[in-house]
């Protein structure tokens, strides 16, 4: 498997230039005292030398302690790396699981044939290895025994050039067409949607930096200064705030001239035209954004395409796909419309770009909810006629009477403070908010459901925004069994899973107010059909 | 303060740290330790271990709980010793005055070090209950939490990476933790504190491999070999 074992197996070391750029690294982090000591000491200060002493002396050793403990080395299918002096640490990461090896050279870097070298899997932020700083051709020879190790085990390039494989391919493959988006359903979500506020928000922002509404009303023939005091309240905080000051502003100046009905109607026509403004930017977005929209299968992925002025084409390996997502606010599935947001494993924050957004993100914008059956099941057969033998499992007796418990002590709360004022409108007020909670706890406890399917998990929350999710077995990273004194009082618990790179579709499976008996079965079970899978 | 030698408060003496890690059985003392943890309320997380045929859940090391007690006396006499010189220094100087008030203070300060004592003694001995790990052939799985209780497992082929991390007290005690990396978002790295070194450098070999695990480490002697 791999070429030589001896040499493999044998620790390495740092170059022993790590000491200069590891020494450079930690005086950078201390800029702060190690200009003050610089300036100090120009003026004759001795305690300028004293600190510059402590800082350049803790950084020495640092660097020092840092370079003697820092060995790493391949063995067994391992890249091994050992550091630490007072805290050790041991750190294991099987080559098959490394995503990308990167070499960073600086102009100092490459003049003494050195670079700093992060090793990165799936995990985390933080790069797993910092080699700062080995030989190039050190790194080289790192490189190559992660490629003949993958060579030897040709299912572990999968991960990292599938995409790219794809990519490429997509010439000679012949696509299908999944979906298409005529622009009056774009024009509608954008409608349906509250984008338009974020648009607004920039817009508004943009607007009083550049003072132009204050320059605006100072042109006209207006009582300058008291719009101005209007205005003056509504220039603190940003985007949407600001634009409802704004027009509070304007609607007080008018009501001190023309009464207080005056004052609502303007406030309610403002309003009414706010909306509908923030609706129409909404609509531009939709259509800038997801205009021709197609999402199309090509082998084994699928290619995502859309955008009026900057065209964003994204490709997703269908073997990628971690969690898939329904989602439908209120408004849209008054309309019988959903979307399906998608997670991938390999890139957090730093693949965040306009492709990654809407390939996961904005995986299929807007959709006919009937629609959706059908794209699932070409995401994954498995997926196909999934309503119909999904089988929800049964609440655990109490949760509406929990959640009820949960919202009574803020009614009462609330009822009490109004009996302050009035006792009979206390009382009325929490009756009245009293059988409001208890239809609401109705409604969210019906909202959650989950189910176990032989392939993975279905769970739905959401009252308002309605979130349907899929997790399949085989991409499942951990699962949790979790139980508070409060779960343990009404004989339940609450089971977690977690994906890889959730995020996009801002639904975590966290199955609540589970029967405990059942949900330590259900434990068992999702650790049983992971091992099969 | 009991030393790492003697853990007096505990019947049937727990294993010291150089005998081996032996599988707590039915009549175990782990098992009469944690019976007494039991109520009638239904604990699942923590029930597992006897319903599931999960007679393989392993406790933490005994050094652990040696660990954490020393760690507890020492607070208890850093506290011991600021309040008794700050009672001491509002007498003497501040006040200048030993009155009722002043010997009236004592309560609750007596209060809140007897609370330190008693956590000092529940929340180590229980800790200790509550947490145990197991590794089946094709993860790990970890049970923790006195009143949160929290059981999770993790597939052996989603750990990205593991650590076995030592600080210079668990150095002290033979004792290391280890950090199990996935690809997760909510929780990507999962540490289990209170392993016994050469347990932890087993555990981490048997995760790492790629082929399933074939049994867990019963005992250190084997997890050593």
């Amino acid at each position: 498997m791999i070429a030589s074992n001896k040499v493999q197996n044998a620790s390495r070391r740092l170059h022993p230039l790590s000491l200069l750029f590891e020494f450079a690294s930690i005086l950078r982090a201390n800029v702060i005292p190690t200009v003050a000591a610089i300036v100090s000491t120009s003026r004759g200060g001795w305690i300028g030398i004293v600190v510059g002493a402590v800082v350049f002396g803790i950084s020495a050793a640092i660097a020092i302690i840092r370079y003697a403990t820092f060995r790493y080395r391949i063995a067994d299918g391992e890249l091994v790396v050992d550091s630490g002096l007072i805290n050790h640490v041991h750190r294991t990461v099987p080559l098959s699981k490394i995503q990308n090896i990167d070499l960073s050279q600086n102009l100092f870097h490459r003049l003494l044939r050195v670079g700093e070298v992060r090793v990165e899997t799936a995990s985390g932020k933080e790069p797993e290895a910092v080699m700062r700083v080995i030989a190039i051709k050190e790194y080289s020879q790192l490189r190559d025994e992660l490629l003949s190790f993958r060579n030897s085990d040709g299912k572990e390039t999968q991960p990292e050039s599938v995409q790219e494989k794809i990519v490429s391919d997509t010439s000679t493959q012949t696509s299908e067409l999944i979906l298409k988006l005529p622009t009056r359903l774009v024009i509608l979500a954008g409608f349906l949607s509250n984008r338009g506020e974020v648009v607004a928000g920039v817009v508004f922002g943009f607007l009083w930096q550049q003072r132009f509404a204050d320059k605006w009303f100072a042109s006209q023939d207006w009582d300058k200064e008291a719009i101005r005091e209007s205005l003056r309240e509504g220039t603190q905080g940003n985007g949407i705030s600001q634009a409802i000051r704004w027009v509070r502003g304007v609607a007080e100046y008018l009501g001190t001239q023309s009464g207080s009905a005056g004052t609502i109607l303007l406030m309610l026509i403002g309003v009414t035209v706010l909306f509908a403004i923030l609706r129409t930017f909404s609509a531009v977005w939709y259509v800038l954004k997801f205009y021709g929209y197609r999402l199309e299968r090509v082998g084994d992925s699928v290619h995502v395409r859309c955008g009026l002025l900057t065209k964003v084409s994204a490709t997703i390996p269908l073997g990628r796909i971690q969690l898939i997502s329904v989602q439908q606010k209120w408004l849209i599935r008054q309309f019988g419309l959903a979307t399906i947001r998608i997670e991938t494993a390999g890139g957090g924050e730093k693949n965040s770009d306009d492709a990654t957004s809407i390939g996961r993100k904005w995986f299929v914008p807007i959709v006919d909810f009937s629609d959706v059956p059908r794209i699932l099941a070409i995401l994954d057969p498995k997926l196909a006629g999934m309503d119909e033998r999904i089988e929800w499992q049964p609440q655990a007796s109490g949760t509406k009477a929990r959640m009820f418990r949960s919202i009574l002590l803020i009614v009462i709360a609330i009822s009490l403070g109004l009996c302050y004022w009035s006792i009979v409108a206390g009382i009325l007020l929490g009756a009245a908010l009293l059988v409001l909670g208890w239809m609401y706890v109705g409604k969210k406890a019906k909202s959650r459901r989950y189910a176990r399917t032989d392939w993975g998990l279905v769970y739905r929350s959401g009252t308002w925004e309605r979130k349907t999710s899929i997790a399949f077995f085989d991409k499942l990273q951990s699962v949790a069994l979790n139980q508070s004194p409060f779960d343990r009082r009404w004989k339940m618990a609450t089971l977690k899973v977690d994906t890889a790179a959730s995020g996009p579709a801002n639904h975590r499976i966290e199955v609540k107010y589970f029967d405990a008996e059942r949900a330590s079965r259900e434990l068992q079970a999702i650790i049983q059909a992971g091992q099969v899978h | 303060m009991s030393g790492p030698d003697t853990i007096p408060e505990i019947p049937n003496a727990l294993p010291a740290s150089d005998s081996p890690v032996v599988i707590p059985s039915e009549s175990s003392p782990m098992e009469s330790l944690r019976s007494d943890a039991e109520t009638a309320i239904p604990d699942v997380v923590s029930r597992a271990q006897s319903t599931e045929a999960d007679s393989d859940f392993q406790p933490l090391a005994a050094n652990w709980l040696r660990m954490e007690r020393r760690s507890w006396h020492i607070l208890i006499a850093i506290v011991g010793v600021v309040l008794g010189l700050g009672w001491l220094v509002l007498g003497l100087f501040i006040r200048q005055n030993f009155d009722a008030w002043q010997w009236l203070l004592l309560v609750p300060i007596g209060i809140l070090f007897a609370m330190l004592i008693w956590a000092a003694y529940f929340f180590p001995r229980r800790g200790f209950q509550a947490t145990s790990w197991r590794l089946h052939s094709h993860g790990f799985e970890i049970r923790r939490g006195i009143w949160w209780r929290h059981r999770i497992f993790v597939p052996k082929d989603r750990i990205q990476h593991t650590d076995v991390h030592q600080g210079p007290i668990q150095r002290a005690y033979g004792l290391a933790s280890l950090v199990l990396n996935t690809g997760g978002t909510h929780e990507p790295s999962i540490t289990l504190d209170g392993l016994d070194m050469p347990v932890a450098e087993s555990l981490r070999e048997q995760l790492s491999k790629r082929e399933a695990i074939q049994a867990p480490p019963a005992t250190k002697e084997e997890a050593v070999a």
